[in-house]
């Protein structure tokens, strides 16, 4: 695990680093800072921890099939590239837990309704479950919802979105999405108003505080 | 500081009792103990110490039990009032006071948000931290349009106290030298970025008369010796200030007054102190002392003291005047005007505008900066102000690019949207009004007659509505916006007047008014009660208008200067 309560190099000027440094050791060691930041009081115990067989066991909201259906999609979503992608990374767990904690009884029936109509659609397109189809007719079905197409109407889609956002809020807060697909900048030493935006960098750091 | 800072039961007879440890309260704490006054801060929440209490700062989403966000029953049943606050998250629900534990109603057909921060430090450890002095436009408001009562001082009353409390808390800002927001002593302001300057320039240049500048906030841009020797470092740019700072890089009482007046050895804190009232003595006509609820075990205690400064935030401080009867004050303490309890306010936030800055793909900026610009008023005499309604308006906000977040309901999937979510998306820009409000007598609260909380204190009845007044500048601050933004160049510009609440801007102020006249006022020009006069309110409570800058320094600044003036007071026997 990423060392977060390590202080991120500082893009600032020599001349302010060295005075930060300075007023850091002025009040306290370097290595109190440090634990200073590390936080303790929100128990990692009680955080969503990813597991490696959520899609095998029933949720919380979920059953054991739709566990299974939503980490197809979740793979779809947010792919595996250099980086693990939302599924590798159990974002499916994470939604059961988040939904079942967070959402209203009304959204976590929009999170069902919009599983099963995603099988229903798969079905009647290819004659088989979603988690049966391949991954380009899972995109095309996916796609297509988006869209509004195939059968897939307007309140579908707002049922998606819901889906999508829980996915993608899911996989860049997860310590894969926030530190390694973006850059985790637990603290930046200070705002540079205007720097060169780097294209094949990590150009957007991933927020701390939403 | 002393060993025995926290106290619980004592007989002793303090030179002055400090009600409240927020902004105000940490400073008349710091003042009055650095005068060598024996002084007692009291806090009807518990202890929170700086950086050993900061139970949610620095810790990764991914670690967080719902990345951030904040279980639903807890909401629904603990924080429905307090969620409405942009700074509540799983990381700084501690911060904020317990909405079952702390009922109040609203009049019939009106609402109001009471955000409520019931810890030591009060609302100084989640305030936004924008820094603005008042001018005497300001002061002069009242008089000029006939709302309100005039303000019992001027600009030239408050400026060397303004100065005095900005050395201390580290202000940073651009000078400016504008006549409705004058300049304060600052530390380097927060970096613009390109497409801000940008805006900057179009504005400036298009419509004379207003100019947008760097927001100014009480961050550390660049600490002073002063601050150093606090044991506060420069601001590293986190913006993650609500869940606490242990680099003490933003002013609260914890990183800046508190340490400061526990160094003198004078002072003593009561946490988990409920005030019920004050106690009031008919042959000597003074506030002897304050009756104490314990906040854990309801045990009564009292506390003497021979001043008793209220800093317990505008609405508390009413709320106890209110409760404080006597035979000679039968409608609560110092309250033979009238008045207490009258004349409430809040900042109308209720208009935002918004749009699309093209080109800039290349430029990027670092880091989280921790505040944004601000467009003056520049409506603030009459001369320069709207046919149409009184007063004026500010804007803040600022220029990003957009990130996963607000591209997260964006449609896509796979590679191509992973690919998108991993860059920065397209600059926006945002600006969000902030507008004055008339005093009204009619906007007002009150004891309930019947409902009461945990404590046995009566509830609150609030009773605050915006007028038309209100509505018709929010609904020409939304068109303003959007004309300054399209001039500029921007797309996809929209904007549109709200209908929040009155609260939610947590700048409530009146309620205890200051004045000249002791038959329309609550409080002379030093803070000080026209009736009772060892009682001070320095806090929101005390002011006469809202003005269109944040209030928090203001509030400093009144309570350094009545502190100077009950001191001398008390020098000389005189209360």
């Amino acid at each position: 695990m990423k060392n977060t309560t390590q202080v991120d190099k500082p893009a600032v000027t020599d001349k302010s680093r060295r005075c930060f440094i300075a007023g850091m050791t002025a009040i306290f060691s370097a290595a109190t800072a440090a634990q200073l930041l590390g936080g303790n009081a929100i128990s990692v115990a009680v955080a969503y921890t990813p597991k490696a067989n959520s899609a095998k066991t029933a949720g919380k909201i979920f059953r054991q099939t739709q566990m299974n259906q939503l980490k197809d999609i979740c793979a779809v979503v947010i792919p595996k590239t250099k980086t693990l992608g939302a599924a590798e990374v159990d974002t499916h767990g994470f939604l059961d837990n988040q939904l079942f904690h967070c959402h209203t009884k009304d959204q976590q029936q929009q999170a069902k309704s919009i599983l099963m109509k995603i099988d229903q659609v798969a079905s009647k397109e290819f004659n088989k479950p979603f988690t049966a189809c391949d991954k380009q007719q899972q995109y095309d079905l996916l796609t297509s919802l988006e869209k509004i197409q195939n059968g897939f109407n307007s309140e579908d889609k707002q049922n998606w979105k819901l889906i999508k956002g829980l996915i993608i809020f899911g996989y860049y807060t997860s310590e894969v999405g926030a530190s390694q697909e973006l850059n985790y900048l637990a603290v930046p030493g200070g705002f540079t108003g205007s720097v060169p935006y780097d294209k094949d960098g990590k150009g957007t750091g991933s927020l701390a505080y939403y | 500081m002393n060993d025995d800072l926290y106290i619980k039961e004592t007989k002793q007879v303090f030179d002055a009792i400090v009600v409240g440890s927020g902004i105000s309260g940490g400073w008349a704490a710091k003042e009055f103990c650095e005068r060598g006054l024996k002084t007692l801060m009291i806090e009807r929440g518990p202890v929170v110490e700086h950086r050993k209490d900061y139970i949610g700062e620095g810790i990764p989403p991914w670690q967080q039990p719902q990345r951030t966000k904040v279980n639903n029953l807890l909401v629904e049943q603990q924080y429905k009032i307090q969620q409405q606050c942009y700074a509540f998250n799983d990381a700084t629900k501690h911060f904020f006071g317990n909405d079952r534990d702390l009922p109040y109603t609203t009049a019939k057909g009106t609402t109001f948000s009471w955000i409520r921060g019931n810890q030591l430090g009060g609302k100084s450890l989640t305030w936004h931290r924008q820094s603005y002095r008042l001018s005497d436009h300001d002061f002069a408001a009242n008089s000029l349009d006939g709302h309100g009562n005039d303000w019992p001082i001027r600009y030239k009353d408050l400026a060397s106290w303004y100065s005095h409390v900005e050395i201390h808390a580290g202000i940073s800002g651009s000078h400016e030298n504008l006549e409705q927001l004058p300049d304060s002593e600052y530390l380097p302001p927060l970096e613009m970025t390109l497409p801000e300057i940008a805006v900057k320039a179009s504005i400036e240049k298009n419509f004379p008369g207003r100019t947008m500048i760097m927001g100014r906030t009480a961050h550390l841009t660049q600490p002073t010796e002063l601050h150093l020797s606090q044991g506060r470092i420069q601001c590293q740019a986190r913006n993650e200030c609500h869940k606490g700072c242990s680099f003490g890089a933003y002013f609260s009482t914890q990183s800046s007054t508190l340490p400061a007046a526990a160094k003198t050895g004078n002072l003593h804190v009561a946490a988990n102190s409920v005030v019920q009232s004050l106690i009031y003595d008919e042959k000597t006509k003074k506030v002897k002392g304050v009756r104490i609820i314990d906040n854990n075990d309801l045990s009564e205690r009292e506390y003497f003291g021979k001043v008793v400064f209220l800093c317990a935030s505008t609405i508390g401080s009413t709320q106890i005047m209110l409760n404080s009867k006597s035979k000679s004050f039968p409608n609560g303490i110092a309250n033979s005007s009238g008045t207490l309890g009258h004349y409430l306010m809040d900042h109308n936030y209720n208009a935002t505008a918004q749009g699309d800055i093209p080109g800039f793909e290349n430029e990027n900026y670092r880091g989280r900066r921790p505040g944004g610009i601000l467009i003056p008023n520049f409506q603030y005499k009459p001369s320069l102000g709207s046919k149409h309604y009184l007063r004026g308006f500010a804007f803040s906000g600022g220029a990003y690019r957009e990130d996963w977040k607000s591209m997260q309901h964006a449609d896509g999937i796979g590679i191509n949207l992973k690919q998108k979510l991993g860059q920065a998306g397209k600059w926006r820009f945002n600006l969000s009004a902030q507008g004055e409000m008339l005093p009204r007598f009619e906007n007002h609260i009150a004891l309930h007659p019947t409902l009461k909380d945990k404590w046995g204190m009566p509830q609150l009845e609030i009773n605050c509505r915006w007028s038309e007044n209100e509505m018709l500048m929010m609904e020409d601050a939304a068109k303003v916006g959007a004309e300054m933004l399209v001039k500029a160049g921007l797309e996809n510009v929209t904007s549109g007047a709200t209908h929040r609440s009155p609260g939610i801007a947590i700048h409530e102020v009146g309620s205890a008014r200051m004045g000249h006249d002791a038959k329309t006022s609550v409080l002379n020009k030093y803070n000080q009660s026209h009736d009772v006069n060892n009682l001070f309110v320095t806090d929101g409570a005390s002011f006469c208008s809202s003005a269109v800058q944040n209030p928090s320094l203001t509030f400093m600044a009144l309570t350094v200067r009545a502190v100077d003036y009950a001191a001398e007071q008390l020098k000389q026997g005189r209360i």
